[in-house]
């Protein structure tokens, strides 16, 4: 039977974060870990401590926030949607932090945090033009001049505002 | 750790990236590569973009013909049909007896949720109308939450669900498509 309340994770990079069971559980590998009873130890994990610390740093507002759902606290609140603003801005602007996360989400299956990076991750392609698509996301163009342009006429009003 | 790049995501990351985007910008990303155009194109993509609630709308793709069906809900809200070849947007009737509705290449069905009353939406005389009841057993409804149908050669399968049993893929029905 675990007798800690925390967990201590161990980055790639070999610092060791030590967290609350409470707010790791939202990472459902963690929270595997513990219901077996294998997280007493170090649990080793392949990502950096930049993201690692900003991963925790997201599970802690997350539970602070689901924690203080039901008080009307307006001032915390606000800080809380502070928080989550600079955190989008910070992932938007930095693409290797973004794309660490990704990884790290995924891995740690913590499903809100990934689906608010793949929505970040949206947002910045959304307006894309197709040639801009190829450079964020080094595709080889691999259609002829004639079947691009099949597909482009196909859906012509895609390509206007 | 630099240099990375989206490219690098996985398949699963980039369906789960993909599947949060406008229909816009999708229709205009099956210019980007061969790879992208059948990702688009596949019936599970479109089927996950469906699902996205955070689209606050439903959208049903029609291969052929390019229609968009818009509805937040269906038992609640107008249908806002969307052609988009023909850039024609159209707002339909409120079917009688409507519950949940499913679109046709030609017209737009709908049905009582539960009971096969099925009601046709015909875009050439823009006017609902019954569908044989025989057509469909009354033991049966359409259903599942993806309405499981699928267009093959100007016909329309449904995956029926038995009332009784309650089994998956219990019947598989064939209709032609509205006159």
């Amino acid at each position: 039977m675990a007798t800690t309340s925390t967990v201590k994770l161990r980055s790639g990079d070999n610092e060791v974060f030590e967290v609350e069971k409470q707010v790791m559980i939202q990472s459902g590998t963690i929270r595997n870990m513990i219901e077996d009873d294998a997280a007493d130890g170090e649990i080793p994990l392949q990502i950096s401590s930049r993201n690692l610390a900003k991963v925790v740093e997201w599970c802690k507002c997350m539970q602070h926030r689901d924690r203080n759902n039901n008080n009307d606290n307006k001032e915390e609140e606000e800080e809380e949607e502070e928080w989550e603003k600079k955190f989008d801005e910070e992932v938007s602007e930095d693409k290797d932090l973004h794309f660490g996360l990704l990884l790290a989400a995924n891995y740690l299956e913590i499903p809100a945090l990934l689906h608010r990076l793949c929505q970040l991750a949206a947002d910045i392609v959304k307006g894309k033009t197709p040639e801009e698509i190829r450079r964020t996301f080094n595709i080889k163009k691999d259609f002829t001049p004639e079947e691009e342009e099949a597909v482009m006429d196909e859906h012509g009003w895609a390509f206007h505002d | 750790m630099t240099g990375y790049n989206y490219g690098e995501l996985t398949e699963d990351l980039l369906v789960e990236t993909l599947s949060r985007l406008p229909v816009k910008s999708l229709m205009r990303f099956m210019c980007v590569s061969k790879s992208w155009f059948s990702l688009v194109k596949d019936p599970n993509f479109i089927c996950k973009h469906l699902n996205r609630d955070d689209h606050k709308r439903l959208m049903i793709y029609i291969g052929y013909y390019d229609i968009f069906c818009l509805s937040k809900q269906w038992n609640l809200n107008p249908i806002n049909l969307w052609n988009v070849s023909l850039n024609e947007y159209r707002i339909l009737p409120k079917p009688p007896n409507l519950e949940m509705a499913l679109v046709d290449e030609r017209g737009m069905l709908s049905i009582n949720d539960g009971f096969p009353i099925i009601e046709v939406y015909n875009f050439s005389t823009k006017s609902w109308r019954d569908v044989e009841e025989r057509l469909f057993p009354l033991e049966c409804y359409l259903g599942g939450e993806d309405m499981n149908n699928v267009y093959q050669k100007g016909f329309c399968y449904w995956v029926a669900l038995g009332k009784k049993s309650l089994r998956f893929c219990d019947y598989f029905h064939e209709m032609k498509g509205p006159p």
